[in-house]
């Protein structure tokens, strides 16, 4: 490939971590993840005369399209690792803060791709209204509404597994 | 009823602390990382008052938040165990010595009961809080006590590990005493003079 300038290697160095963080959010696996910032790369390094100005709402379009099934397609994940040698019962009620969290992400892993896009965008990425439009190639409307959908349904969710969590105990 | 706010900052936690999980190059914009430890220490505040009216048992938990781009990164495989005892005091509210640490890998350590409702708890080395034994905390940490159930006393003590660049959080639930206990403010201030924790070091 041709060589791009030291601009590009900024932008890698500067939004590789932010960029992978966010597909990592919006796929749920770390692997592919690492392979859609790798081709998001790629991709706007092929279009780098065009993306430079503003090099990071392109990557980050490549990688909601090609992430957003990512998720609904992995497996029940585990998320906690065996402790040898210490004596107790193996599932003991978890941290309020940790349960809520765990709730929270399985929701989010439940919502359409683009609404799971827009929270990550919006919530992690810290992008705003405009912005998070500008990379999903839709409306300020459209993301107020899909934001709109998605806190509603999240709120729902984490509501009733949680007072069906403390009604248990 | 949790308002989009809180909501939100949930959200925020969430993701920060999901995306820890990755060890990446450095990380993400100050402001980022200063609104994901706000929404951090949120979320414990929210969760505590959602938890605290279904309270059965007496636990004590130990969380590790790791700080976002902090380079850090929790991992339980690699904990080593049996390093640190944690005292809980009696000024707690505890009246029998009882309680429990639960580990983030959800596994728990049974406490052993002390002198005058103390309750010592064995930590990991790596979850070991320093800032509660060799340190006053500092300006990140909070204490929150909660006494609604008449039978559990809450506290949520939240604060950064300035050694292992991480959020700990310890949830303490025990058997109420009320003539034994101490109400926020004293509690803070127990905390603040750096007593409300004994820490007996390695047990080598």
């Amino acid at each position: 490939m041709r060589n791009l300038g030291p601009e590009f290697d900024e932008f890698v160095a500067s939004a590789s971590d932010s960029l992978l963080r966010t597909a990592y959010l919006l796929c749920g696996d770390r692997h592919l993840a690492e392979d859609l910032l790798q081709t998001a790369l790629l991709r706007t390094a092929r279009r780098w005369s065009a993306a430079r100005e503003n090099p990071t709402p392109y990557a980050l379009r490549v990688i909601v399209n090609l992430g957003k099934d990512g998720w609904r397609n992995q497996g029940r994940r585990v998320v906690e690792t065996p402790l040898t040698g210490v004596a107790g019962p193996v599932v003991p009620p978890p941290a309020d803060d940790v349960l809520a969290r765990q709730v929270l992400l399985a929701a989010v892993k439940r919502l359409p791709a683009r609404q799971r896009a827009v929270l990550v965008l919006r919530f992690f990425a810290d992008l705003s209204v405009e912005q998070t439009a500008e990379v999903l190639g839709c409306s300020v409307g459209t993301v107020k509404s899909q934001t709109h959908h998605a806190l509603t349904k999240l709120r729902e969710q984490l509501t009733q597994s949680l007072e069906d969590t403390y009604a248990d105990r | 009823m949790l308002t989009d706010e809180h909501l939100e900052d949930l959200l925020r936690a969430t993701f920060a602390a999901e995306s820890a999980n990755l060890t990446s190059p450095p990380g993400l914009s100050a402001a980022i990382r200063r609104r994901n430890a706000v929404a951090r220490r949120r979320l414990t505040l929210i969760t505590t008052a959602v938890a605290v009216t279904a309270v059965a048992t007496a636990v004590v938990v130990v969380h590790p938040f790791t700080e976002v781009g902090s380079g850090v990164t929790p991992d339980p495989s690699r904990i080593e165990l049996a390093d640190y005892t944690f005292t809980l005091p009696a000024s707690y509210g505890a009246q029998d010595g009882s309680c429990e640490l639960t580990l983030p890998d959800g596994t728990t350590r049974t406490g052993t009961p002390g002198a005058n409702g103390a309750c010592a708890v064995l930590f990991e080395s790596s979850l070991a809080p320093t800032w509660l034994s060799e340190s006053p905390p500092d300006g990140t940490w909070t204490a929150v006590a909660a006494y609604d159930d008449p039978r559990f006393v809450t506290v949520t003590i939240t604060g950064r590990d300035p050694v292992a660049e991480r959020y700990l959080t310890l949830v303490v639930k025990r058997p109420r005493d009320p003539e034994n206990e101490l109400w926020v403010e004293e509690l803070k201030k127990t905390l603040d003079d750096g007593v409300a924790a004994a820490h007996s070091g390695p047990t080598d």
